[in-house]
């Protein structure tokens, strides 16, 4: 007679056993986990929308923290950019779920120094299109820290909910005369729903951005001759000396409002994750940090599309990624006038009389990448690679009655990477890879139409021509990487890596006459280098 | 199917939406959008309508961005500009030369303001008569230089050169030398203080700090045609402390200096004549002539002496009666001989009446050894036979120019 509580053991057994066969494979599927390749497995996790994570295929946990150093030397630069970059960060970053909790979260601290740094009046570059800038080369030191985080919760098999919080701080210091000293803050909040069915998942967010960027420039020496240039648009600006009493400020305040609409289409080993994002965006340019005067506002509005064609096979995953972006920017001038408060003994004040459109500009740009991963197992590639182009346009129109100023530039990028891992027994993997690219472009560089022949504001000519020329110039890149992978702990998924990665970039230097220094000065030697180490740890 | 429409409706969203804010704001980009209409009527003033305003150049300037632009009166006075917005400054001069007279005609009316939500404007200017003068600024140095050793500006070395720019000797006894208040030129359209309750500059020139005059009895100090006369801050040879600067120490030359009024100043060289320091309020040590934007100019006491002078003309601060350092001698525009006005920024607020300087004059900046000077008047230089006249219609802006070195240097 068989003993009924016997075979109930017995099942119990085998069903343990098999739950623990199932999660030893996925803890030795974990030890190859990579945080680029479970979004690329899952896109939803690199979408808009935090809700989502509930998509993620991944089956285990993953949480890594890793340290990075980052070196740029660039021999040939575009007028913002510094001479050398040195970039020191620590970062922690995790994907989690908790029943029906679904948790990501990022961490990122960097420090950065920069050599020789001209022309950039904000943290960051294209921070605003109406900055104060000044030409003094000079050390800038920036600091950062970024926090990204992401909640969604399952609330049937169908639907989930999901906000995403992301904030970020930061400042920029520059250590000569005429130095600027930038605090940046940004804030990100976005809600978002999906909705789950056999064959479509669609979601839905919102999106509200509020940042803030103060300036200061102070001038503490006794050297003469040194100027603040105030830009718009296509480098047009008006200038003054500076002197060692003057603290000049500015406060730029951007709000941005959006949305952006998923639908994901799956049949089989078959999909097509298709995201719609369009945000507008209204940014306040004030002359002090007491908002007293606004003298610019910017108006922009951007749409994004980007598609993922993807055939899922047993040995092999095809993608096709498809992207599509376009940016309009307007810049209006405030009119301003001084003039005495009523009622008031002495008391003077900004008043607004109306807007003047002065500049306007369009980005449009769209490519294509085919990623082809050939598996060791989900999470390891045997060998990947990748192929793509983008295609970019920028149109630029600036007025100034009656002057008129118009700029088009045409930009073509291809690339190519392939990377092979290799396993060393069961104490890890390498993974090494190489990659190319080469890239063009060709437009008109200013065409203008000023009748004034004396007094008017003037274009940065010389900054249009670097821009143009750093754009424009026949450039290509060769680079490669590698990656040890070392498993401490195989049952937990524990690993440690470090990877190093060197990209070489070469130029067909333009033509520039050698009595332009200003330009010359951005095209010292027809090479530039990228290296970066970074250390982590898995878990 | 479903995936081809929906590729469709994606495809044809994207070329909708693409230029779509562009589109919504094309009228913003318009000629109309972004410019305003000025119509402009000069008069001639009364007693003087023989002189016709046609071909005048009118010029108009944005005290903001610096724009500039022209345009040329009809015999009637009347021009129309479309220009763009700001706030602008309208000037206009004329020189007619008659029996060895030249007579100048020019006005200004500033703080025009052309914005969207008040596009057209309709000024009228009454110009105002003024005749060249015999003695004229001819340079004025006043940014100071670099140091070649320490690498900071050097800003003791201030001179003016005054000119005989007539064909018979001037005589500079009790003529008298000054900067306005304020010190420095008014930013950000903010205006001058000594004004009238409308806003209008007082028909004058406020001097403002200390009072200096040539002492002479008569013909003490005659100044032949073509002759220069030198009056530094510091009559020192100034190259021995930096080889860019100037000597300034040189028999004949002129200085700010008394032993009393200013004993911050260096003491003259021998030879070195001091001017007369008259007048001084507040409790400074030296006579201050701002390194950035003055506005200098020559005046006579209309014949008074100095103790009638300074009490017909002493002048509390309109906006600050009480505090004596911002007080003035308020000099009648009939005794201002001569004046150029120095800007920082375009967008600087003007000191000077039409009939003193028009315009104004500016250098790249301070503590490189740039110097304003007059232009030579070519026409009337060959009429006089070699002798160099130079240009004056009371407007700096027309009359004067930049040097990358003050004219001194190269002595």
């Amino acid at each position: 007679m068989i003993n009924i509580m016997k075979l109930k053991y017995i099942s119990i057994m085998l069903v343990a056993l098999a739950v623990l066969a199932g999660n030893k494979q996925a803890m030795a599927q974990k030890n190859h986990y990579s945080f680029e390749r479970i979004e690329s497995m899952t896109p939803w996790l690199q979408s808009y929308n935090a809700a989502g994570l509930v998509f993620n295929v991944a089956d285990e946990n993953i949480s890594t923290v890793y340290g990075y150093a980052d070196y740029k030397d660039n021999g040939f630069k575009n007028y913002n950019e510094a001479e050398s970059v040195t970039v020191l960060g620590l970062g922690t970053k995790s994907y989690t779920r908790l029943n029906n909790f679904y948790f990501y979260g990022r961490f990122d601290y960097s420090y950065t120094f920069k050599e020789n740094q001209t022309w950039l009046g904000t943290v960051y570059e294209n921070g605003t299109i109406a900055p104060m800038l000044e030409n003094v080369p000079g050390k800038v030191h920036n600091e950062s820290y970024k926090l990204n985080a992401r909640i969604a919760y399952k609330v049937s098999d169908k639907s989930a909910f999901g906000i995403t919080f992301d904030y970020e701080d930061a400042v920029a210091a520059k250590k000569k005369d005429g130095r600027n000293s930038n605090t940046f803050s940004n804030l990100n909040v976005s809600p978002a729903y999906t909705f789950a069915s056999e064959h479509v998942n669609v979601g839905l967010g919102l999106n509200y951005q509020y940042n803030v960027e103060n300036v200061n420039y102070q001038y503490y020496g006794e050297a003469t001759g040194l100027h603040l240039y105030y830009m718009d648009g296509l480098f047009m600006y008006t200038s003054s000396t500076i002197i060692n009493t003057m603290i000049k400020e500015r406060m730029y305040i951007k709000n941005t409002f959006g949305g952006s609409a998923q639908a994901e289409l799956k049949f089989g080993k078959f999909s097509f994750f298709n995201q719609f994002t369009a945000l507008h965006s209204n940014h306040d340019l004030y002359e002090d940090l007491g908002l007293k005067k606004r003298y610019a506002v910017t108006e922009e509005m951007q749409y994004n599309y980007n598609g993922i064609i993807k055939f899922n096979g047993q040995k092999m995953e095809n993608s096709l990624h498809l992207n599509y972006s376009n940016k309009e920017s307007l810049l209006y001038n405030i009119s301003n006038v001084y003039e005495a408060i009523e009622g008031e003994n002495n008391q003077w004040q900004y008043n607004e009389y109306g807007k003047v459109l002065r500049y306007v500009a369009q980005s449009e740009s769209a490519g294509a990448v085919y990623h082809g991963f050939i598996k060791k197992d989900e999470h390891l590639q045997n060998i990947d690679f990748s192929l793509g182009f983008a295609f970019c346009k920028d149109t630029k129109t600036q007025k100034l009655y009656p002057s008129e100023y118009n700029q088009s530039i045409y930009m073509r990028n291809y690339f190519a990477n392939v990377n092979k891992s290799i396993s060393i027994k069961d104490y890890g993997y390498f993974i090494i890879g190489i990659s190319g690219g080469f890239s063009d472009g060709n437009g008109s560089m200013l065409v203008e139409k000023n009748p004034i022949k004396s007094g008017s504001i003037s274009v940065h000519k010389d900054l249009v021509e670097t821009d143009f020329l750093y754009k424009t110039a026949e450039r290509y890149n060769i680079g490669g990487s590698i990656k040890y992978s070392h498993t401490l702990n195989a049952d937990k998924g524990m690993s440690l890596w470090i990877k190093a990665d060197y990209m070489y970039n070469g130029i067909t230097m333009p033509e520039v006459s050698s009595a332009n220094t200003e330009i010359l000065n951005h095209f010292v030697e027809d090479n530039r280098h990228a290296m970066k180490i970074s250390v982590g740890f898995n878990f | 199917m479903k995936i081809k429409n929906l590729l469709y409706t994606a495809i044809a969203s994207l070329i909708l939406f693409s230029s779509c804010i562009q589109e919504l704001r094309k009228d913003d980009f318009k000629d109309e959008a972004i410019s305003g209409l000025v119509k402009i009527q000069l008069k001639m003033p009364q007693g003087y309508e023989q002189f016709s305003t046609e071909g005048m150049k009118i010029l108009l300037l944005d005290n903001t961005s610096g724009l500039e632009y022209t345009v040329i009166a009809d015999a009637n006075g009347y021009a129309e500009a479309r220009v763009a917005f700001g706030t602008y400054s309208i000037s206009s001069e004329s020189k007619y030369t008659e029996n060895k007279t030249i007579s100048i005609f020019n006005g200004m009316q500033s703080g025009l303001r052309l914005t969207p939500e008040e596009n057209t404007a309709n000024v009228s200017i009454d110009l105002k008569y003024s005749k060249s003068s015999q003695i004229i600024i001819k340079e004025f140095y006043y940014g100071g230089c670099q140091n070649i050793s320490t690498g900071k500006n050097y800003a003791k070395d201030v001179y003016v050169i005054l000119y005989n720019n007539s064909e018979e000797v001037a005589y500079l006894d009790s003529l008298c030398i000054g900067v306005a208040y304020p010190w420095n030129a008014p930013t950000t359209g903010k205006i001058p203080e000594f004004t009238d309750v409308n806003g209008n500059l007082m028909p004058g020139a406020p001097n403002s700090g200390m009072g200096w005059m040539f002492d002479g009895t008569g013909k003490d100090l005659p100044l032949q045609p073509g002759e220069d006369a030198v009056i530094s801050l510091n009559a020192i040879d100034h190259t021995k402390i930096t080889a860019n600067s100037v000597n300034l120490g040189k028999q004949g030359y002129f200085t700010f200096y008394d032993p009393v009024l200013t004993p911050q100043h260096s003491t003259p060289e021998a030879g070195v004549i001091p001017l007369k320091g008259f007048w001084k309020t507040g409790p400074s040590k030296s006579y201050v002539i701002s390194n950035l934007s003055p506005a200098l100019f020559i005046y006579t006491t209309g014949g008074r002496d100095i103790e009638e002078f300074i009490a017909q003309t002493y002048t509390p601060n309109p906006k600050n009666p009480s505090q004596a350092l911002s007080a003035c001698l308020f000099v009648e525009k009939d005794n201002v001989v001569d004046g150029v006005e120095c800007f920082r920024n375009n967008n600087d607020t003007k000191r000077f009446i039409p009939e003193i300087d028009n315009g104004f004059i500016r250098t790249p900046g301070n503590g490189q050894g740039y110097s304003v000077h007059r232009k030579i008047d070519e026409e009337a230089t060959a009429a006089a036979g070699g002798r160099i006249v130079y240009q004056d219609t009371n407007n700096s802006s027309n009359d004067f120019y930049v040097r990358d070195k003050a004219s001194l240097t190269e002595n």
